[in-house]
């Protein structure tokens, strides 16, 4: 075990400012650690954390299809950090350049296109706002996923993060969106729905245009009725029901 | 669920701005306690309302209060109901931190079949409603908090400096378009700014880079944040962070009024930075 440490801000703004001078750093999975001219760049906390470096995995042509294995990790790694701490940039932008470095490039810096190799590392590699902590940095989403997955669906984390990150839509609607997945009893009726049909051949909730019929649906829900007053029997209804309609049934 | 006091609901609801219901209020105080040195907070509602009819449904147990909390930056959501008008709810340290939005509300717990108010407009007169679950009865506009466990504003938790081949010598600019404050200045100012930062603590010159750099660039921030809109910047941590400062000092916020002297709102903000220049120049006087 060892402790969290973090950047200072000005480490954080001496790193930003110098992405165009370490190209070749981040893309070689930073293989030495970076001096910075900033004194003590680093800070030390009080909090232990299991090591992640070894343990993340990018192996296959996919390297995505991993991101649920690798969200428990991390979470579990770091599971000490409260949601206030694991909103702090400076945390995640030092695990992203030191211990996870390598496996950031190895996920979002392989292949693609190089004109838009700063903006990747701009994205993956530091923190941009509340929707770059839950969508861009390479740990902190991890992070995230991780916390969410636990909470909506404690008593099994990792099926919950097999069936939402099945597709894109889903993830990118359930996950990337606040309006629901900062509602973690909405999120475990919808998770509870899809659980049910992702054990069916057809996997039809998952289908494009259908899932996004469902969640159109039930943000019109939203809409008119607040949604958390629903007891959870309510709840489950509504959100059934707009699934039938979504399906046609 | 924003509140829009303008929007067209389906049934009457009462609310500010409203003419839905007239001759009845719905009032709600919202209070929040912070703990020193900590994000744990505790938020207490205190609900007035008037309006019978809504009275009788949270009486018979068909609607209640409500206390909507959320915080962005925590991913956090909750929902606190109650029978009695009076909410009480804390928040550990570590749930909430930065912007943190309060919301509200009487709401339909179940089914009410033929719900009709006296205090209702003229122009809803014999007519009755069939409300489901959730529905909205009352809302107030949202309390807005800002948590941190620090109190003091440093510049480092609002500005960043960056540079740009662009950028004429001698001449800084502030941009707002980003998380944090940018001070741009060309490669040669950003070399020696940073270089006279560094040095500011060991040679106690703290106070000069206070006053010629962080006080305008923060009177002017505050100044073109007050044009708006503040949807254009309230996700920023930058926005926050001023809007938690302000309201510290009991100063405007962001975008209240449009009369405000944002250059005396900034000396405040900054604990009056002028006055540490005298005592300098003073020492160094002496020393030569």
């Amino acid at each position: 075990m060892s402790v969290v440490i973090y950047y200072t801000m000005e480490a954080v703004d001496e790193l930003r400012d110098g992405i165009g001078s370490r190209v070749e750093w981040y893309l070689s999975g930073g293989p030495e650690a970076i001096s910075l001219t900033s004194p003590r760049p680093t800070r030390e906390t009080r909090i232990t954390m299991g090591g992640l470096a070894s343990v993340l995995k990018t192996r296959g042509r996919s390297p995505g299809k991993h991101d649920g294995d690798n969200a428990l990790v991390v979470y579990r790694a770091l599971d000490q950090l409260t949601p206030y701490q694991a909103s702090d940039e400076r945390l995640w932008t030092y695990l992203a350049h030191n211990e996870c470095a390598g496996y950031i490039a190895r996920r979002w810096l392989n292949g693609g296109d190089d004109a838009r190799l700063i903006d990747r590392v701009r994205n993956h590699f530091f923190v941009n706002g509340n929707r770059g902590l839950i969508r861009d940095n390479g740990v902190s989403r991890l992070w995230w996923l991780g916390h969410i997955a636990h909470n909506v669906v404690p008593e099994d984390p990792g099926r919950f993060l097999q069936v939402v990150l099945y597709r894109q839509d889903p993830r990118s609607a359930l996950i990337e969106r606040p309006s629901v997945s900062r509602n973690y009893r909405v999120l475990r009726c919808v998770y509870n729905a899809m659980e049910k049909d992702f054990r069916t051949r057809e996997r039809r909730l998952f289908e494009r245009d259908i899932f996004r019929d469902w969640m159109k649906r039930l943000n019109r829900q939203g809409g008119m009725r607040l949604i958390d007053a629903l007891s959870d029997t309510q709840l489950e209804g509504m959100v059934l029901e707009q699934a039938d309609k979504a399906l046609g049934d | 669920m924003n509140f829009v006091s303008s929007k067209s609901w389906p049934w009457p609801v009462l609310r500010a701005g409203s003419s839905d219901y007239e001759r009845c209020e719905f009032q709600v105080e919202v209070d929040a306690e912070s703990q020193e040195r900590s994000t744990e907070v505790t938020f207490v509602a205190d609900f007035d309302l008037s309006d019978e009819a809504i009275l009788q449904l949270i009486e018979s147990g068909r609607a209640s209060y409500a206390m909507l909390v959320s915080c962005p930056s925590t991913h956090f959501r909750k929902l606190i109901p109650s029978r009695t008008p009076s909410i009480e709810w804390v928040a550990e340290n570590g749930l909430l931190g930065d912007k943190v939005e309060v919301k509200a509300y009487v709401i339909a717990t179940e089914t009410v079949e033929e719900f009709v108010s006296r205090n209702w407009h003229e122009d809803y007169e014999g007519r009755t409603y069939s409300l489901s679950p959730g529905s909205v009865l009352a809302m107030e506009p949202p309390d807005v908090f800002w948590i941190r466990p620090s109190e003091e504003l440093t510049p480092e938790s609002v500005f960043r400096t960056s540079y740009n081949e662009e950028q004429p010598p001698n001449e800084w600019r502030c941009s707002i378009s980003g998380d944090k404050v940018t001070i741009v200045f060309s490669r040669e100012d950003y070399d020696r700014f940073r270089e006279a930062r560094r040095r500011a603590d060991v040679s106690g010159t703290k106070a000069y880079i206070m006053n010629s750099v962080y006080l305008p660039a923060l009177a002017w921030v505050l100044a073109e944040a007050d044009k708006g809109p503040s949807e254009d910047y309230e996700e920023f941590r930058w926005y926050s962070a001023l809007q938690e400062a302000l309201a510290r000092c009991e100063l405007r916020a962001i975008g209240d009024g449009d009369e405000n002297d944002r250059l005396e709102d900034a000396q405040k903000i900054l604990n009056d930075p002028f006055g540490e220049l005298p005592f300098l120049a003073v020492e160094e006087a002496t020393q030569q």
